[in-house]
């Protein structure tokens, strides 16, 4: 049986997919400049510095899921749809209910807003590390937003794990999925012959790089 | 020959024959058979010996992605206009007959491309790939874990998976996010492309591309390149090869990055192997019976090879994408045979078609290898002609107007990384020698812009050494140049070709000029 704060759950986990992709990011850059700084101590403090913030909102966000999923249980299951009956309606239900998809909606928008975000940069001629840079730091504040919408929600219920392994187990969702990811290696695909990586391919299977092959 | 060139040379023979012996013995273990106290007639011995369907697409597989079977007789790798694409399994694309490009080689170099553009075709097919048939390409359509299997079935006591091969299975991922995304893109900062699985650990390409390559007559001339490097990947590929035998896939388990990244797909990919937990009734038999190390049946690990099926007591294992009439065949096999007969041969007849088709296409028909030849090729001892290049500085480069000075050509590119290694040492020759020699570092593999972007992001347009184009590579061809990379052609006084080597050290190269200024 499906419910809303089962959705929540899901969109929590959408969340911290992309908050750990975009904190692996920025954390390689960072690890790739201090290495070309020659590991300069005052070089390390700053970008250890910058790290630490979203590293330690990271932790926090995944301890204090963690917690929450134990401390407090489900109250009760909702029904896909709500009671016939007028006096069973309950104002609390309804708050809830629009609290929830509202969470839902931002955590899409998000979502939605990021994928927009990397496109229009992808398709512009700049490309130095600085710009993927400062596109990660102008999402940041973005997912950080979307996650504490959803703790605050969250908090009001919390999903039974079987209805979980339901999920993830389901028919419609691994079709979804499917569908999802299909339709996005087809767009990446459009998109990389548009720019001509194809060729970039070719370039570099038909000369061979000694080393690159271990004959060295 | 110098001493290191024979004992690389005899060390290579020598792996080439313990493989050749290897998989033959294993082909003759997979067809050997205990003799009965009467004879077995041919189709009784063929019924017991018969390759399953999967090993019969595994070769096919196999011989599909290296049909360019011309290339091994000329010890040259093919260059023509199907290696845009990717195959699906691991196979190297400097295979002398690889026809295709390499799915991991492909993203490294992505990866660590100045063009971050060139990644998304590249994340596009390996996606494609991936959620069209999962890890069904590691168990079917993969020449690496074919040569595996064929190892592990060399009759010898074998290693069973535990709890500690199930942890050890996690470690591809290691070796996916190290050697595959992180070192490429880090290196790829300063500039250096570095595909760090291809170079250090891949047994495809160093059995597939490096060995093969090297042990054609032709080649000769790359044995004096071995070194420290040649000698870790054959120790890598030798372990792989004797750990195969012990260990089922210990390759594909515990170290393939291109089965981490498919195994992600492997759950929502419409083909592979499917648990109806409907009629599971939790007895493990498939867990026990697979040599990957499941959770269940179609996670992650499973190579959906099907081997599972026949021993699950309730019918629970399933294949997935099957059509209707196969599915119900498999449940009633006597049901629609004569239909199914029909389906699989013409299936059958088409798949040869193909192989012989591309067969005759890439070895007969397709000469593309022929394009832009020069009229003639210069080597040793011959005296170079007159040609003019277009330097990064915007002047052109005649050769006829050098006077009494050296010169020095170092064929390069900016993806290729051992080449920009070495750069910097042609700069210290050009000048220490600024009188004597003109040192020429001629991209012949991309476009102006790419080139002059690099030498001024690395601070080089201010070197001694003059980066020049060659279009099409007309040079490069004309004066011996094949298909590897970095190339040094060393001119004198008179314009003879002295020497050509592949990659080359400051000494060396000091050396050589010192005796031709003298």
């Amino acid at each position: 049986m499906k419910t809303n704060s089962w959705k929540i759950r899901i969109s929590y986990e959408i969340f911290m997919l992309f908050f750990t992709l975009l904190l692996a990011a920025v954390f390689i850059f960072d690890c790739a400049d201090i290495y070309y700084a020659d590991y300069a101590f005052e070089y390390i403090q700053q970008k250890f510095v910058i790290l630490i913030i979203p590293f330690a909102i990271y932790v926090l966000c995944i301890v204090v899921g963690e917690l929450i999923s134990r401390l407090i249980p489900a109250r009760r299951e909702y029904s896909p749809q709500p009671q016939k009956h007028f006096s069973g309606i309950s104002l609390g239900f309804i708050a809830e209910i629009i609290l929830k998809s509202i969470c839902a909606l931002i955590c899409l928008g998000v979502s939605i807003f990021c994928i927009v975000k990397f496109a229009t940069f992808s398709l512009t001629d700049e490309s130095a590390n600085v710009q993927v840079l400062n596109l990660l730091k102008s999402l940041a504040p973005w997912i950080i937003l979307c996650f504490v919408l959803w703790l605050v929600v969250a908090i009001f219920k919390f999903p039974n794990h079987k209805l979980k392994t339901r999920f993830w187990d389901s028919e419609k969702f691994i079709f979804f999925v499917r569908i999802f990811i299909l339709g996005l290696a087809i767009v990446l695909l459009v998109l990389g012959i548009i720019n001509g990586g194809q060729n970039e391919v070719l370039a570099k299977a038909i000369k061979i790089c000694r080393e690159c092959i271990g004959i060295g | 020959m110098q001493t290191q060139d024979i004992v690389i040379w005899v060390l290579t023979f020598v792996a080439i024959v313990v493989v050749i012996l290897a998989f033959g013995y294993a082909i003759f273990c997979l067809f050997k058979t205990k003799r009965a106290h009467k004879k077995l007639t041919f189709k009784q011995w063929w019924q017991i010996h018969k390759p399953t369907k999967r090993r019969l697409i595994q070769i096919y597989a196999a011989l599909l992605y290296n049909i360019n079977i011309s290339g091994f007789i000329s010890g040259r790798i093919y260059t023509g206009s199907s290696k845009l694409l990717c195959v699906p399994g691991l196979n190297c694309y400097s295979c002398p007959g690889a026809i295709a490009a390499c799915p991991l080689g492909a993203l490294q170099n992505a990866l660590a491309s100045s063009n971050k553009k060139y990644i998304y075709y590249v994340f596009g097919i390996i996606m494609l790939y991936g959620i069209l048939l999962g890890r069904t390409i590691c168990g079917w359509l993969c020449p690496v874990g074919l040569g595996q299997e064929l190892l592990f079935s060399i009759k010898t006591p074998k290693l069973k998976k535990s709890r500690f091969t199930k942890v050890l299975s996690y470690f591809k991922y290691v070796v996916l996010i190290l050697c595959v995304v992180a070192i490429p893109l880090i290196f790829a900062r300063g500039g250096i492309t570095l595909p760090a699985f291809c170079k250090y650990l891949c047994p495809g390409g160093t059995l597939g591309g490096a060995i093969f390559l090297l042990a054609h007559p032709n080649n000769a001339s790359l044995l004096s390149s071995l070194g420290l490097l040649f000698l870790l990947k054959f120790s890598v590929l030798v372990i792989f090869c004797a750990a195969s035998v012990f260990i089922f896939r210990f390759f594909c388990r515990f170290f393939c990055p291109l089965g981490a990244i498919y195994g992600l797909f492997n759950k929502f990919a419409p083909i592979g192997i499917k648990l109806d937990k409907s009629k599971c009734i939790g007895c493990n038999r498939c867990k026990q019976k697979c040599k990957m190390d499941i959770s269940h049946v179609g996670d992650h690990e499973c190579i959906n090879c099907g081997e599972c099926v026949a021993c699950c007591p309730t019918n629970a294992i399933k294949c997935k994408g099957l059509p209707a009439e196969i599915a119900d065949a498999q449940e009633q096999p006597g049901k629609t045979s004569k239909k199914k007969k029909v389906t699989n041969v013409i299936i059958v007849i088409t798949l040869i078609v193909i192989l012989i088709g591309a067969g005759v296409y890439y070895n007969f028909l397709d000469k593309s290898y022929l394009q832009n030849q020069p009229q003639k090729v210069y080597t040793i001892g011959e005296v170079c002609p007159d040609f003019e290049l277009n330097l990064l500085n915007g002047e052109n480069f005649t050769l006829s107007a050098q006077d009494n000075k050296v010169i020095v050509i170092n064929f390069w590119a900016t993806w290729c990384g051992g080449c920009v290694e070495e750069l910097p040492d042609f700069n210290r020759i050009a000048s220490d020698y600024a009188d004597d020699v003109y040192v020429l570092a001629v991209d012949s593999d991309e476009t102006r812009e790419v080139a002059l972007n690099y030498v001024t992001s690395r601070g080089w347009d201010s070197w001694a050494v003059n980066f020049a184009m060659d279009n099409n590579s007309q040079l490069f061809k004309m004066l011996g140049g094949k298909d590897s990379l970095p190339i040094t052609v060393v001119l004198d006084l008179d314009r003879v070709i002295v020497k050509q080597y592949n990659s080359v050290s400051y000494q060396v190269l000091k050396g050589e000029i010192e005796s031709l200024i003298k």
